[in-house]
C-alpha cells in the first residue's frame, strides 16, 4: 500500500497511538459523573476526541499526495540533549563554569567543519560571562565551582 | 475620564521612576538583542531572560519583561526584513514586503517604517488598555465558569485555525497539549495522573521548561548540524529616515493597522498573529495599486507591524482582567507574575492599581524607548543578524540551561526541556504546529477546572454552555471560526496567508 502523504500518515498514527495510550491509562482512574467529575473524566474525554481526530488524518493521508520527508539530522538532537544532561549532572559537583563548558563543547561537536581554534575561547568566554552575570551580578544561587573543588 | 487620567498619572509615577525606566530600557535592549538573532522569537527570548527578573520587585520585573517582549518582537521584524527569516509567525507578513524592500536597497526605510508603525500602534493600544481594561475587568466579574470555559475554547479553536500547518493536525496538537497539561496531581481530587510514580511529575510539567524546549532548543537542534550559511545583506543601510512622502504613505495604514490590532489582539489565541494578517489584507484592498504588494510596498510593512504591536499589547487584556493567558508569551508572563506572588486576574486592577497602571503605562514608555533605541541602532542590529550561528547557538544553549535550572532549582526541569526540544524537532518536521500544543498545555488545566465547576453548578447539565448568553456567543464564534476555515474560499486565503515563503 502506497502512502500518499507520509508526514500526515506518521503524525496521524502518532496521535492515534498517543490517544490509545492515554485512554488506556486514564480509564483506570475514577471516572466520576458529569456532575462531579473524577480525575479520569477529562483525560478520557480528551483521549477519545484525539482518537476521533486522528482517524481522518490517517485516512486522508492515504489518498492525498504530498512531498516526502525531509531529513531530521539525529546527531545534533542527540548531542544537544547530551550537552544539557551533562550540564544537569555536572552543575552541583563541578560548578556552573565547568558544566556550561561541557554543555557547549558537547553541543559544538554537532557542527561539521567547526573552527575549534575560535570555538574554544568563545565557549570559555561565554561560560565566564554567564558566571559573572548570573551569579555575581544577579545573585542566582548557583555554585561557580562545585563541591569537587570545595565550592 | 478624570479617573482615567488619575489612573494614568498613578501609572506614570511607577513607570517613570528612574529605576523603572532603567529596567524598561534594559528589557528593550536585551529583548531586541536576543530577538534579532535568527530563529529566536519573542517566546524563546522571554523564556531565556525570565530568570534575570526573579530578583527584582514585582512591578520592576513585569515592566522589564514587557520591555523584553516588545524588544523581542521588534527584533523579530528586523530579522524578517533583513534576512527574510521571521522569528515568529507574527512577522511572517512583515517579511513579505520588508525583505523585498531590503533587496531593493530600502532596508533602512523598511526598518524605520516598522519602528514608527509600532510606536504609533503601541501608543494607541496603551490608551485602549487604559480605557477598556478596567471596564472589562468589571464585566469579567459576571463571568461564571461556563463563560471562562467558552472563552478558552474560543482561544484554542482560534489558535489552531491560525496555525500554519494542516488544520486537523493543529486541532490534534491542542488535544495532545491538553492531555500533557493533565500530568500531575489532579487539584480537585488529589489523584496523581500520568505521573507513573515519578515524584517530579506529580507537580505537573514546568511550562517555562516546556516552552524553552519547544521554541529555543528545538530550533538549535534543527540548525546546529549543518547551518546553511545565510546570504548576508550586502547592501549598505542607506536612507534610514523615511522621506516625507513615505511618512504620508504610511500614516493611514499605520492607523488602520493599529485599530485592527487593538481590537483583534484582545481575542484569545493568537490575536497578534491574526491582526497582522488582517492588516495586510486590508491594505491590499485599500491600495490604489494592489500589485505593488509582495514587491516591496512600504504600507505592507507599516500596517502589519502596527497591527501586531497593538495586538501584542492588547493581548495583555485577557491576562490582566480574566487571568487567562491567551498566548504562549502571556503564559510566560503569567508564570512570572505567579513567581512574584501576584495572581493574574480580575483582582489586579483593584488590589494592585500601582502595578496594573505601572505596567500599562510602561508599555508606552517601552515603545518610546524602542523607537529611540532602534532607529539609531539599526545598523548594529543589522550586523548582529550576521553573527555566526556556530557560536551564537552555543551561547543560547548556555542561556537555556541556566534559565531553566534557575526557575525552581530542579535538575528534572532540564530533562523536560531536552525532551520537549527533541519532540519539537519531530513536530516541526511533521508539520504539526507548536503554538496550539503549548496553548493546550497552558489552558488545559484551567479549562478542566472551570468545566468541572460549570458542570457542578448546572447539576451535570451541559446545556448551561448554550443557555448562558455570553457563553453561547463565545461558542457561536468558535463554530463560525471552524466553518470559515472549512469554506473553500477562506481555505484558499488561509493557505496563501499562512504559507511560509
Amino acid at each position: 500500500m502506497a502512502v500518499g502523504d507520509k508526514k500526515a500518515f506518521v503524525s496521524g498514527i502518532g496521535f492515534l497511538a498517543f490517544g490509545i495510550f492515554t485512554l488506556a491509562i486514564s480509564s483506570r482512574y475514577p471516572l466520576g459523573t458529569a456532575r462531579v467529575m473524577g480525575p479520569g473524566y477529562f483525560p478520557i474525554m480528551l483521549s477519545s476526541v484525539l482518537i476521533a481526530i486522528s482517524i481522518p488524518i490517517v485516512l486522508r493521508s492515504l489518498r492525498n499526495v504530498h512531498g516526502g520527508f525531509g531529513t531530521i539530522a539525529i546527531v545534533p538532537v542527540v548531542l544537544v540533549s547530551a550537552g544539557c544532561v551533562a550540564f544537569m549532572l555536572l552543575l552541583r559537583p563541578a560548578g556552573l563554569i565547568i558544566a556550561l563548558v561541557a554543555a557547549m563543547m558537547i553541543s559544538a561537536l554537532a557542527t561539521r567543519g567547526r573552527n575549534w581554534i575560535v570555538t574554544v575561547p568563545v565557549v570559555a568566554a561565554i561560560a565566564i560571562a554567564c558566571g559573572l552575570v548570573f551569579v555575581k551580578g544577579l545573585g542566582q544561587p548557583l555554585p561557580l565551582l562545585g563541591y569537587w573543588f570545595g565550592g | 475620564m478624570s479617573s482615567l487620567l488619575d489612573n494614568l498619572m498613578l501609572g506614570f509615577q511607577t513607570s517613570l521612576s528612574l529605576s523603572n525606566i532603567g529596567f524598561c530600557f534594559v528589557g528593550c535592549l536585551l529583548g531586541t538583542l536576543i530577538g534579532v538573532l535568527p530563529g529566536l522569537g519573542p517566546a524563546a527570548t522571554i523564556a531565556m531572560l525570565l530568570p534575570i527578573t526573579f530578583t527584582l520587585d514585582p512591578s520592576a520585573a513585569l515592566i522589564m519583561l514587557a520591555g523584553i517582549y516588545y524588544g523581542a518582537q521588534y527584533g523579530g521584524s528586523t530579522t524578517a526584513i533583513l534576512i527574510n527569516l521571521p522569528g515568529e509567525a507574527t512577522s511572517v507578513v512583515t517579511a513579505i514586503d520588508g525583505y523585498q524592500m531590503a533587496r531593493n536597497g530600502f532596508a533602512g526605510k523598511a526598518l524605520a517604517a516598522a519602528a514608527i508603525g509600532s510606536f504609533v500602534a503601541g501608543s494607541i493600544a496603551t490608551l485602549a488598555i487604559a480605557a477598556f481594561g478596567p471596564l472589562l475587568s468589571a464585566v469579567s466579574l459576571s463571568f461564571g465558569p461556563a463563560e471562562y470555559c467558552a472563552l478558552m475554547a474560543l482561544g484554542l479553536v482560534v489558535s489552531s485555525v491560525l496555525a500554519q500547518g494542516p488544520l486537523l493536525r493543529a486541532f490534534a496538537m491542542v488535544i495532545v497539549g491538553m492531555l500533557i497539561g493533565t500530568v500531575g496531581i489532579d487539584v480537585t481530587s488529589g489523584y496523581p495522573r500520568f505521573s507513573f510514580g515519578i515524584t517530579e511529575l506529580s507537580d505537573g510539567l514546568n511550562i517555562v521548561a516546556v516552552a524553552m524546549g519547544l521554541f529555543g532548543l528545538a530550533e538549535i537542534m534543527r540548525n546546529l548540524g549543518d547551518f546553511q550559511r545565510r546570504e548576508l545583506m550586502a547592501t549598505k543601510l542607506k536612507g534610514l529616515f523615511p522621506s516625507r512622502e513615505d511618512l504620508r504613505a504610511i500614516t493611514a495604514p499605520v492607523l488602520r493597522g493599529s485599530f485592527i490590532g487593538t481590537v483583534i489582539g484582545v481575542l484569545p489565541g493568537g490575536g497578534a498573529l491574526l491582526s497582522s494578517f488582517m492588516a495586510y489584507a486590508a491594505e491590499k484592498r485599500f491600495a490604489k495599486d494592489p500589485s505593488r504588494f509582495g514587491k516591496g510596498a512600504i504600507e505592507g510593512v507599516a500596517a502589519p507591524e502596527a497591527a501586531n504591536n497593538a495586538g501584542a499589547q492588547t493581548s495583555f487584556i485577557p491576562l490582566l482582567t480574566l487571568g487567562i493567558p491567551s498566548t504562549a508569551i502571556m503564559a510566560l508572563m503569567a508564570g512570572a507574575m505567579i513567581i512574584q506572588g501576584i495572581r493574574p486576574g480580575p483582582g489586579i486592577v483593584h488590589e494592585q492599581p500601582q502595578l496594573f497602571w505601572g505596567l500599562v503605562t510602561s508599555m508606552w514608555v517601552g515603545n518610546l524607548i524602542l523607537l529611540v533605541l532602534n532607529l539609531p541602532l539599526v545598523g548594529l542590529w543589522a550586523r548582529l543578524t550576521t553573527v555566526k550561528y556556530d557560536y551564537l547557538s552555543l551561547g543560547i544553549i548556555a542561556f537555556c540551561c541556566i534559565g531553566v535550572y534557575t526557575i525552581n532549582g530542579l535538575p528534572s526541569d532540564l530533562l523536560v526541556m531536552v525532551v520537549f526540544g527533541a519532540l519539537g524537532v519531530i513536530f516541526i518536521e511533521l508539520e504539526c504546529e507548536l503554538t496550539p500544543l503549548i496553548l493546550g498545555i497552558i489552558l488545559g488545566p484551567m479549562f478542566e477546572e472551570y468545566l468541572r465547576r460549570a458542570m457542578l453548578l448546572s447539576q451535570g447539565d451541559p446545556s448551561v454552555f448554550v443557555t448562558r448568553p455570553i457563553s453561547a456567543v463565545l461558542l457561536m464564534m468558535c463554530v463560525i471560526a471552524i466553518l470559515l476555515v472549512t469554506l473553500p474560499n477562506f481555505r484558499k486565503i488561509r493557505k496563501e496567508a499562512l504559507q511560509e515563503e
